[in-house]
């Protein structure tokens, strides 16, 4: 899995993997977001040539505090469920996933597709191992 | 404007500097949202709000007090802490700006170095001092002297790129 190499300057601001990336495992995803565990969002990119549903300034606000805070209630259970793998979102339009990758949290909208939404959980089962 | 609280009993009001308060259990409040959300998670959410807090305080005080050199502004906050209960607060500028300012509070409301209660006690300041400093800070060395009831914090210059 293509992240930054150890010649780039890695910071705690520095986005654990690109958007492209992310783009690249299925074209019906619509946008990325990353975010560190202080809240500060180091990505917020939607797929060149996809018109945004929602306000830009909404999505950055969202992504300061929204995964990190459903990831902290669902991870109270964390020690009797052996982690929290994701969080699936279906909305009307589409399905957000939120997860935590390394030192980051992630968060990915993808059009309502049910092979996208696999493809997008494969690779995160994937980047979780690899990000540890 | 009133130096001191003002409690009015019959309107059920209490202002400091002016602005409308409510005395609320803050230990009481922070142990709640931790058992919600993870003492990380917590920490994080109020963060976000005491530093947002803390910047839109500053920026209304200079422009209150356009002449206010950076120290009568701290003091004019530090006295703000004081009057709405958060403890006695000082704030000490090291003599070359590359290094840490510490923020001392003795006799906190709350204790705790790490979670929601630490991002309560000094978050705000990290907000305060990113304004009037025109810079960013992080928090840093955050310790509980049992025996002074002193909590203590370095805020140090986030590194620019």
């Amino acid at each position: 899995m293509p992240i930054y190499s150890e010649a780039d300057e890695m910071t705690e601001m520095t986005p654990v993997v690109d958007a492209d990336r992310i783009f690249a495992i299925n074209n019906k995803v619509r946008w990325v977001g990353l975010v560190t565990a202080k809240g500060e969002v180091v990505l917020n990119q939607m797929r060149p040539g996809v018109q945004s549903y929602s306000p830009s300034e909404l999505d950055a606000e969202f992504l300061r505090l929204g995964p990190l805070t459903l990831l902290g209630v669902e991870e109270r259970y964390s020690q009797y469920m052996q982690g929290v793998m994701e969080i699936v979102v279906y909305y009307g339009l589409t399905v957000s996933v939120y997860a935590r990758l390394g030192s980051q949290v992630i968060a990915i909208s993808i059009e309502d597709d049910r092979n996208a939404l696999s493809e997008v959980r494969a690779w995160l089962k994937i980047g979780r191992s690899e990000f540890l | 404007m009133s130096e001191v609280p003002v409690w009015d009993e019959a309107k059920g009001e209490l202002r400091i500097l002016g602005k409308r308060y409510a005395a609320i259990d803050v230990e009481s409040l922070c142990q709640h949202l931790e058992a919600l959300v993870g003492v990380q998670v917590a920490e994080v959410i109020i963060d976000n709000h005491e530093t947002r807090l803390g910047r839109e305080d500053a920026a209304r005080v200079r422009q209150e007090k356009p002449q206010a050199t950076l120290s009568e502004i701290v003091s004019h906050i530090e006295k703000s802490d004081r009057l709405s209960g958060m403890g006695i607060t000082t704030v000490t500028f090291p003599e070359t700006s590359d290094k840490a300012i510490t923020v001392e509070m003795s006799n906190p409301v709350v204790r705790a170095t790490v979670g929601a209660a630490k991002s309560f006690m000094f978050s705000y300041w990290k907000g305060v001092l990113s304004v009037l400093l025109g810079k960013e800070f992080d928090t840093n060395n955050v310790i509980y002297d049992e025996t002074k009831s002193l909590l203590k914090c370095q805020f140090t210059p986030r590194p620019t790129k």
